[in-house]
């Protein structure tokens, strides 16, 4: 918050004073499990209790001092009333916790009115912490999201198979597949879906917002089959000029390694991608931005194409 | 060291927390474990651990003992301010408050969520998930600038930074940062962007190093009802036209989301979108290739028609 640098051992102090109120609350949790949910070692968590134990009032007799025993590997905490409230949300955990509860609010159904006005309600209350006037300011509006995350979740918890319908957008085309969910990941705020496909017998990757439905599938379940031929799905090589809208090209096609390059629309610059049809419909919808230099059944593919749909607009419009 | 200072700071925080009155230094100094030294070095302690306490969030507050003589202050810090007041929370207000912390993870805030549902945690109210539908919400963004952006925004502190260009320039931006929010998914900064003297928006994604926070510039002032959402709306998404596409019947997925069809003739289905911004829509029917021919309106059609022949020249 500040640029001036925190004495060592403020993270700490502000460890151990959570510590207390979460012990009186869950008295006799383990070691393990405390460190856990404080994300630090047991050995950390060992020491932090340690340190605790020499902690109290003025006095500091056994009549004032925090009484601790963990020597079993399970904590229990007493004479420790003075800290016993956690402490007051920061402004990042309130702000966190804010944004958190917009985002739910965008993903319940509207319907559930009983949610949606204790959500708000809620906000509301957290809203104060942050300041009302900087919660205006910082906001989270409706995500790309999937209302599916949570029968996704649900899936890889149990390790059930999922039976999903998938938009593939580079074929326009929308397909059922058996997929074992692993994973959730995001690259530039879009998330994504990795998951073993049955269907496609590969790991492959799926856009949140393209999962059209997703079902617990009822199946037998199968191990997966791996075999050296399905790791990477195979990339095409080729390259292209940019002619104009060059942000836009750049994302596009990742080219961000090469960002430091001058602009020159006759620099030919080489791309990558694992779909030929996608690739197609990119510089397609660059609508002349991007021109394929390389291969030449790609770039005379775009020009084929170009011309069939232009062929479309020969009719008389209705 | 590290364990002696720590000790310190929580017998100065229990000591200050269970008083019912101010104490005054020399008290604090001849009772709280951990004062040791000259008077000097025992007074820079005390107000090194002051300030390290309030960069915890704990106040520590300061009242002059002595009305008559107003150099003896006394220190005390209220149970109310250290402690989490959010009111009597139910079950199952817990339960939301858990869903809304576990939306951040592995994204830029997860660190202050887990340690916000630590403290919820510690109310000891019991979790009640089974009154709540299955939702796992989740907050998208990646930019390690998100923190200090939401930082700046609420301080408002100025800040600089390197912006990609639409024309794929490297451009250092000082902005005042009016708002920060989310549309689609996709993360913008508003605000002033002090060279250019205009209100600008910043995709999160496109800033290309870390964002510096001007400290020294002191404190801009934006309108106390400036909504970040209701900008956002109204300078992003400003269109709201309706055009009439025909697309092959079976094709066109992305485009038939939300689509009236008005009419099929075995090939192709007429269909009336809206849209909100009409370059991204012309990108996004170009990409349907021949499965998807605009009609109308006519400028629409023609700015299509025009960008296939660019396509075309292009790939001569």
């Amino acid at each position: 918050m500040t640029s001036q640098k925190p004495s060592a051992g403020l993270d700490d102090a502000a460890r151990l004073l959570d510590l207390v109120p979460f012990l009186l609350s869950h008295q006799g949790i383990s070691i393990a499990d405390l460190a856990k949910q404080f994300f630090v070692t047991p050995e950390e968590i060992t020491s932090d209790l340690t340190t605790l134990w020499m902690c109290g009032l003025p006095g500091y007799t056994a009549y004032e001092l925090i009484d601790l025993s963990f020597d079993s590997g399970f904590v229990t905490i007493s004479n420790a009333q003075t800290l016993n409230r956690p402490r007051a949300l920061q402004r990042n955990e309130a702000l966190a916790l804010l944004l958190g509860l917009e985002t739910l609010l965008e993903e319940i159904d509207s319907s559930n009115t009983i949610l949606s006005s204790s959500i708000i309600g809620l906000i509301e209350k957290v809203s104060a912490k942050v300041g009302e006037s900087a919660a205006l300011r910082v906001k989270a509006g409706s995500p790309a999201a999937s209302a599916h995350r949570a029968k996704i979740s649900e899936a890889m918890d149990s390790r059930a198979l999922l039976k999903i319908s998938y938009h593939s957008s580079a074929h326009d085309e929308v397909s059922d597949r058996i997929v074992e969910p692993l994973e959730f990941s995001s690259l530039n705020d879009m998330e994504y879906l990795e998951a073993f496909c049955q269907s496609s017998n590969g790991f492959r990757t799926f856009r949140m917002d393209r999962i059209i439905s997703a079902q617990i599938h009822q199946g037998v379940e199968m191990p997966p089959k791996i075999d050296s031929t399905m790791t990477e799905p195979s990339t095409i090589a080729f390259s292209l000029r940019v002619l104009d809208r060059a942000r836009d090209v750049f994302e596009r096609f990742s080219l961000s390694s090469i960002i430091q390059l001058s602009l020159d629309s006759s620099k030919e610059i080489p791309a990558q991608s694992f779909s030929a049809e996608w690739t197609l419909r990119e510089v397609m919808s660059l609508g002349g931005a991007a021109a394929i230099s390389s291969p030449e059944s790609l770039r005379s593919e775009v020009r084929e194409r170009a011309l069939r749909t232009l062929a479309g607009y020969s009719n008389p419009s209705y | 060291m590290a364990s002696r200072k720590s000790e310190r700071l929580i017998n100065l925080t229990m000591a200050l927390l269970a008083t019912r009155r101010y104490l005054s230094k020399s008290e604090i100094f001849r009772t709280v474990d951990g004062y040791t030294g000259t008077d000097e070095a025992k007074e820079r302690m005390f107000e090194r651990d002051k300030d390290d306490l309030r960069r915890i969030g704990i106040a520590i507050e300061v009242r002059s003992l002595d009305p008559l003589f107003e150099d003896e202050p006394g220190y005390r810090i209220h149970p109310e301010s250290y402690s989490l007041e959010l009111g009597d929370l139910s079950g199952s207000e817990i339960a939301i408050l858990s869903l809304a912390a576990q939306a951040w993870r592995g994204a830029a805030l997860g660190a202050s969520a887990q340690s916000a549902l630590v403290k919820l945690h510690s109310l000891g109210i019991e979790s009640d998930f089974d009154s709540l539908p299955a939702l796992s919400p989740k907050v998208s963004v990646d930019s390690t600038n998100f923190l200090p952006l939401a930082q700046a925004v609420s301080d408002r502190t100025r800040v600089s930074f390197t912006y990609l260009s639409a024309e794929l320039i490297q451009e250092k931006r000082n902005v005042e940062p009016y708002g920060l929010g989310s549309r689609k998914g996709i993360w913008y900064l508003v605000g002033r962007d002090l060279s250019r003297d205009a209100i600008r928006t910043f995709r999160l994604a496109r800033i290309l190093d870390d964002v510096v926070l001007e400290r020294g510039s002191g404190i801009f002032s934006v309108d106390p009802d400036f909504d970040v959402l209701e900008f956002l709306d109204s300078h992003l998404f400003v269109e709201r036209a309706l055009a009439r596409v025909r697309l092959r019947i079976g094709k066109g997925h992305a485009l038939r989301n939300g689509a009236a069809i008005l009419s099929s003739d075995g090939e192709f289905d007429l269909c009336e979108i809206s849209y909100q911004n009409q370059d991204r829509f012309i990108d996004q029917v170009l990409w349907h290739g021949e499965d998807a021919v605009v009609d109308s309106p006519p400028e629409l059609r023609d700015r299509v028609i025009s960008k296939l022949n660019d396509l075309v020249r292009a790939h001569d």
